[in-house]
């Protein structure tokens, strides 16, 4: 089962201070049977090493507060899309 | 020593207390940008710049060059891969190796100018052919 999905224009995908994607008109949403958060989005200038590196996170702004954040647990980029497995949020280390 | 720029932070502090956080290094990418930004996209020197690092993305195949003992795969791989990688490594590696493949261009360059003044000089000696005295196979009878 399913959550309803969040969404938003746009978000990145960070290694530490690095961009490693940007992730337009993205949806994040919790599969309660896997236990596990997807994000999927169009890419933007994706960055093929910093995709690789660990760690990523994934941060979507928010209106007027901190921006919400996820571990990147893996990512894959294929014609244009991301497709990323998150952890939960707010458990990551930027800058 | 690894070749790939780390994104490691500084704080520096200023009189008044307040402090900065600053990147430690800056990868090819960035130094490239930063040059670009301060001698501008038209002029002499950004235009090399450019062109070394397209040079680099053209003759480039493969490397033994690691991540901390983790390859970084660039054999096959589409020419974004190979911009990503080259440009996440440190300045003096890109210089390092740009400088090594336009060595290689140049010998490369050397070798058919000498080739084709050689074949010059040949086809030069003998300047025109000599009409032979008698027709060969040709009778007026």
């Amino acid at each position: 089962m399913s959550a309803i999905p969040l969404r938003g224009a746009f978000g990145a995908i960070r290694w530490f201070y690095y961009t490693a994607a940007g992730v337009r008109d993205f949806s994040v949403v919790y599969n309660q049977d896997r236990r596990a958060w997807t994000l999927r989005g169009g890419a933007v200038a994706p960055d093929p090493f910093k995709l690789q590196q660990r760690p990523l996170s994934f941060m979507a702004p928010t209106k007027g507060g901190p921006p919400l954040t996820w571990p990147v647990l893996d990512v894959v980029v294929q014609d244009g899309r991301i497709v990323a497995t998150l952890g939960d949020p707010g458990k990551v280390t930027t800058l | 020593m690894n070749r790939f720029v780390k994104p490691e932070t500084a704080i520096l502090q200023l009189e008044n207390g307040d402090t900065l956080v600053v990147k430690v290094r800056l990868n090819t990418g960035e130094t490239r940008a930063m040059r670009a930004d301060i001698l501008g996209a038209d002029d002499n020197q950004s235009r090399a710049d450019r062109s070394a690092f397209a040079v680099v993305v053209a003759y480039l195949l493969d490397w033994t060059i690691n991540d901390d003992g983790r390859p970084v795969v660039i054999r096959d791989q589409p020419p974004d891969v190979v911009r990503a990688a080259l440009n996440a490594l440190d300045y003096d590696s890109f210089i390092e190796i740009a400088n090594a493949i336009g060595d290689h261009v140049k010998r490369l360059k050397d070798a058919r100018e000498e080739e084709k003044k050689t074949r010059n000089s040949v086809t030069e000696s003998p300047a025109t052919l000599q009409s032979p005295s008698v027709a060969v196979g040709v009778t007026n009878g």
